[in-house]
């Protein structure tokens, strides 16, 4: 979507007396990739799921034009069933209902990710890098203007991560990343990534 | 949609040991619920019956007369007349089949004896109330009998009368009358003692014409004479006219006749006065049955809810993840519905099956079908109040909940 933008408009989240983002004002723009740092418990999942409208912020306001989509630290996918299961569910949430265009759709997002030989294993079997792929195609699926992803090589080990960036920075050209993570380096990581760090409630620009 | 629906039921199936157990719940609860409704109809049918089908509560018994001067007059064939002009004017005996039906109950002892040698007492009444010793027919020229294994053959015999001539100093008989009847041992023995409030062994009951005959030729003279001598006191030994009973067509109006015969100087006695007030037991019993069906319906119920919101508690990250996939409340509803609406069918069924299979059992033939109908309905209409239920206090507020705190509750469950 051409055009498409996140706004942060002071926004303001507080847990008790914790003030986790304290009037934060940013805007991501679009075709862009961003990598947001911090510390652990600094407040970037609650970034993302602000952004992703999961939580409602207690002042200010997030702007949105354009569609979100959100690859959450957790797995979530149902590893009794196949990939093709497991995405065709998926892809029950999108605009397409012609069932055909789907599974071609479906195929080309796990050919993206490099894991199309997959398609009919049951999730189960899969590697952590190998699942994280498919949660990664579940979210091309949507064909999201912004691409939130939370800690997304968390738990692997470096070749499934490798991979797992490698993947993502072969679709990212379409989309806007913003990408939160607390490792120090990122494999492949743009050169035209912005770097931000969040720390003490406030979101700032740095050097990566 | 339905291409969606199906897709997505692979998300509540997946748990399928734990719907098994929720299945044989509701199943279970069902099927006791199915048998409880028919116990609790076979037990206020039998209620019922003991009072609308027992004969002997629609009865009044006219015992004597009583006034001022004297309380105790015994009863004449004239007080039959003015009983019957009584109960003719009474609102309460009046209408349609309720009409009632009066008649006079008759003794003969004295000897009397069949040719089989036994000894019989002989009470004669109308024919219209042979109901209330079990022979709704009886016919003339024939005596009743209760039907016992040493009854005497049925058939043909010859009642041995004593023929009586009054003397100053009392009765004397030298000669033996013989009367033929035909015996028939077709008396039901409940009905009789309760008539008579005596051992019916050797009680013997025949119509009033036939009565007539029997007395005459016990007196050797035409009836009217022995009436009319009875009721001159010339006859003091012999309980003519022992009672007249009043065969009253509608329980409800037995009470208000028999107010209306005391109100008139008779005095009476009627088995419905031993019970207090047969409305109030039968309400009783209807509001004991619909308790027993509620505190059965209200344990399946809960238990069934209990059961949903507890695997829908297991079910809320499969809830999350659908919500998180963009995946509309409505059609996520749709989707547990759907296995629910299975359940529901399921248990039904059993219930219906127990019903079908047990209401012969439970039910008399002429109700096993209506109230076996009835249940059936009912097992439906609490199978589809329960699927609502369900839909509105599990399904919905389960699935109305935030993607965050769903994913996370199912941990908090676990």
């Amino acid at each position: 979507m051409i055009g498409a933008q996140l706004k942060l408009a002071d926004v303001t989240v507080q847990f008790g007396e914790r003030r986790v983002l304290d009037a934060v004002a940013y805007t991501f723009e679009s075709d862009a990739v961003y990598v947001v740092r911090g510390r652990s418990g600094s407040g970037k999942t609650t970034l993302l799921t602000v952004l992703a409208g999961y939580t409602t912020p207690d002042r200010g306001s997030v702007v949105a034009q354009g569609r979100v989509g959100y690859l959450m630290q957790e797995e979530l996918l149902f590893s009794e069933l196949t990939v093709l299961d497991n995405l065709r569910i998926r892809s029950i949430g999108t605009e397409q209902s012609d069932q055909k265009i789907l599974d071609r759709n479906i195929l080309g997002a796990l050919a993206t990710v490099g894991i199309a030989d997959l398609i009919d294993a049951p999730v189960a079997k899969l590697s952590g890098g190998e699942r994280r792929r498919v949660e990664l195609a579940g979210v091309l699926l949507d064909q999201p203007d912004f691409l939130l992803l939370d800690e997304p090589t968390a738990n692997l080990d470096r070749t499934s991560a490798a991979a797992v960036y490698s993947a993502l920075w072969a679709v990212e050209a379409d989309w806007t990343v913003i990408l939160v993570t607390h490792e120090p380096d990122i494999p492949f990581v743009p050169a035209v990534a912005t770097f931000l760090e969040l720390a003490d409630g406030q979101l700032e620009e740095r050097a990566g | 949609m339905n291409n969606h629906l199906d897709m997505l039921s692979l998300i509540p199936a997946r748990s399928k040991k734990y719907m098994r157990t929720s299945i044989i719940l509701l199943a279970g609860a069902f099927m006791v619920l199915g048998a409880v409704l028919l116990y609790v109809e076979r037990g206020y049918a039998e209620q019922e019956r003991n009072f609308t089908d027992n004969t002997n509560l629609l009865l009044v018994t006219v015992t004597h007369r009583e006034s001022s001067d004297t309380p105790f007059e015994s009863l004449t064939s004239a007080d039959r007349d003015s009983i019957a002009q009584l109960v003719a004017s009474s609102p309460d005996a009046q209408t349609g089949s309720t009409r009632a039906i009066v008649s006079n109950r008759y003794g003969l002892g004295g000897g009397v004896t069949l040719s089989s040698g036994d000894p019989y007492f002989i009470y004669g009444i109308d024919p219209e109330i042979g109901d209330l010793i079990g022979v709704p027919e009886m016919q003339a020229g024939h005596a009743y009998v209760i039907s016992t294994n040493d009854a005497p053959s049925a058939g043909a015999h010859t009642l041995s009368i004593p023929v009586v001539s009054v003397e100053p100093d009392g009765y004397t008989s030298r000669d033996l009358a013989q009367y033929p009847i035909v015996l028939d041992a077709s008396a039901d023995p409940a009905r009789v003692e309760y008539l008579i409030g005596n051992d019916a062994s050797n009680v013997m009951f025949v119509s009033s014409e036939t009565f007539k005959g029997l007395a005459s030729s016990m007196f050797a003279t035409d009836w009217n004479t022995v009436r009319t001598r009875w009721e001159a006191g010339e006859l003091p030994m012999t309980p003519l006219v022992g009672s007249i009973y009043v065969y009253v067509g509608d329980i409800d109006d037995v009470r208000a006749i028999a107010a209306t015969l005391e109100g008139d100087g008779y005095g009476t006695s009627y088995g419905l006065r031993a019970f207090d007030d047969v409305e109030a037991s039968l309400r009783t019993s209807t509001i004991l049955a619909g308790v027993t069906v509620l505190v059965t319906l209200g344990a399946a119920a809960a238990l069934f809810v209990l059961s949903w919101r507890s695997y829908l508690a297991l079910s809320s990250r499969d809830i999350g993840i659908l919500k998180h996939w963009g995946i509309s409340d409505g059609l996520i509803v749709s989707s547990y519905s759907k296995r629910l609406t299975r359940t529901c069918v399921i248990a039904t069924v059993c219930g219906m099956a127990v019903v079908v299979v047990l209401a012969p059992f439970f039910l008399a033939r002429s109700l096993a079908f209506t109230w076996g109908a009835v249940n059936i309905v009912t097992l439906a209409v609490v199978g589809v109040v329960l699927y609502q239920l369900i839909v509105q206090v599990a399904i919905k507020p389960s699935v109305g909940g935030e993607v965050l705190s769903l994913l996370r509750e199912n941990r908090e469950f676990q």
